[in-house]
């Protein structure tokens, strides 16, 4: 019980005080790796290529480190810690909301949905470094961007669809 | 994204069921991180099945984003409470962060068999690819509009934000926070009166 209170509060603390999935990183490693030593760094990258390789979030990271430092237990901590914070959104959108029709509202969130466009596209580039690594590979995502674009077809059916293809192709050799 | 008593008897609201079957099927099936989710749960929550307006769906994506913790999970809660109140915020908030918790729970205990097999990995690298062009798509879908109606806004802060992280190595956070103020120091001009005679949209 004590190591679920711990750990709740590390990974609060961590999550609380950060703005992206990943940004508790450093605050988590300190105390779970070098201070408590819970887990080891090898047992952290683990969690991190396990989020970056299931669905939903890169933020259910913390998760993985919970059930890796404490099972069960540990795994709940690390849920409660992850979801908790986004309730703090409510206050934000109950405030703008009623403001939203206000030249500097509307101004101030064309620029933040701009400028997260432009982030996302730069946070692309690595992950495509890393996937697009074959013909294959290149070839579903030049395939898949102008489909959805089009709004054609369901996502769940692109992605589906994607790993489909390139387990085919290790199948038969091409990948 | 306006007050969910203020909307009451303008929409349809979905029940607590059906939030929590959309969310948690669409919030936890999309490789790529929280924005591609964000973005496949636009086609959802505005196309599909218009439980929010365009203008709802960018103040909840906006906000989140300046929200702690992670992005995806306050946009969900943001999306909920505006749909059904506190009941929606909580079930879009468990029906988005249960499931991926499950399987993030299930691929620790598996990680070791999962990372051994080489078909598991050739499939995880076609989804991956995929996901490259979900984002790719997604920066486009919401981008877009906003590059139309304020072309010289996005021409000018989308290269600042690439300066920024590129050059300078700010977080997405600051850079978010900078992009926050530079809107409210630049407001959009007032929309002008409709002309008399005009059909009402």
């Amino acid at each position: 019980m004590i190591r679920f209170l711990v750990l709740l509060w590390i990974f609060a603390r961590s999550t609380f005080t950060s703005f992206a999935g990943l940004a508790s990183l450093p605050e988590i490693r300190a105390e779970l790796v070098e201070h408590r030593h819970w887990i080891s760094d090898d047992q952290l990258d683990q969690s991190i290529v396990i989020s970056r390789t299931t669905p939903g979030p890169v933020g259910v990271y913390v998760v993985s480190v919970g059930y890796m430092a404490d099972g069960v237990p540990g795994a709940v901590a690390g849920w409660l810690a992850m979801a908790a914070p986004a309730l703090a959104v409510i206050l934000l959108v109950g405030y703008l909301g009623k403001r939203a029709q206000h030249p500097r509202v509307r101004s101030m969130l064309q620029c933040v949905v701009i400028v997260s466009a432009a982030l996302l596209v730069l946070a692309a580039v690595p992950i495509g470094r890393e996937a697009l690594d074959s013909p294959l590979t290149i070839a579903i995502a030049a395939v898949a961007l102008p489909v959805l674009l089009s709004k054609r077809i369901d996502t769940l059916w692109i992605l589906g669809g994607a790993a489909a293809v390139s387990f085919a192709g290790a199948l038969l050799g091409v990948a | 994204m306006v007050d969910p008593a203020d909307r009451a008897g303008q929409r349809p609201a979905p029940s607590l069921a059906t939030i929590a079957r959309v969310f948690a099927r669409h919030a936890n099936s999309t490789f790529g991180g929280g924005s591609a989710t964000t973005a496949v749960l636009r086609r959802h929550l505005v196309d599909r099945h218009a439980w929010l307006d365009a203008a709802e769906f960018d103040l909840g994506y906006a906000l989140s984003r300046l929200t702690p913790g992670t992005n995806l999970l306050a946009f969900c809660t943001a999306a909920g409470w505006t749909t059904r109140g506190w009941p929606g915020a909580l079930i879009a908030l468990l029906a988005a962060s249960i499931p991926c918790s499950i399987l993030a729970v299930a691929a620790t205990v598996f990680y070791g068999e999962l990372h051994a097999s080489a078909l598991f990995a050739a499939a995880l690298r076609g989804a991956l690819a995929a996901a490259v062009a979900i984002m790719l798509s997604t920066a486009w879908v919401f981008a877009e509009p906003h590059a139309r109606s304020a072309p010289r806004k996005a021409l000018a802060v989308a290269p600042a934000a690439a300066a920024l992280s590129l050059g300078l190595h700010r977080s997405p956070v600051e850079i978010l926070l900078l992009a926050a103020l530079a809107g409210v120091a630049w407001p959009v001009p007032p929309r002008s009166p409709e002309p008399p005679g005009a059909e009402p949209r």
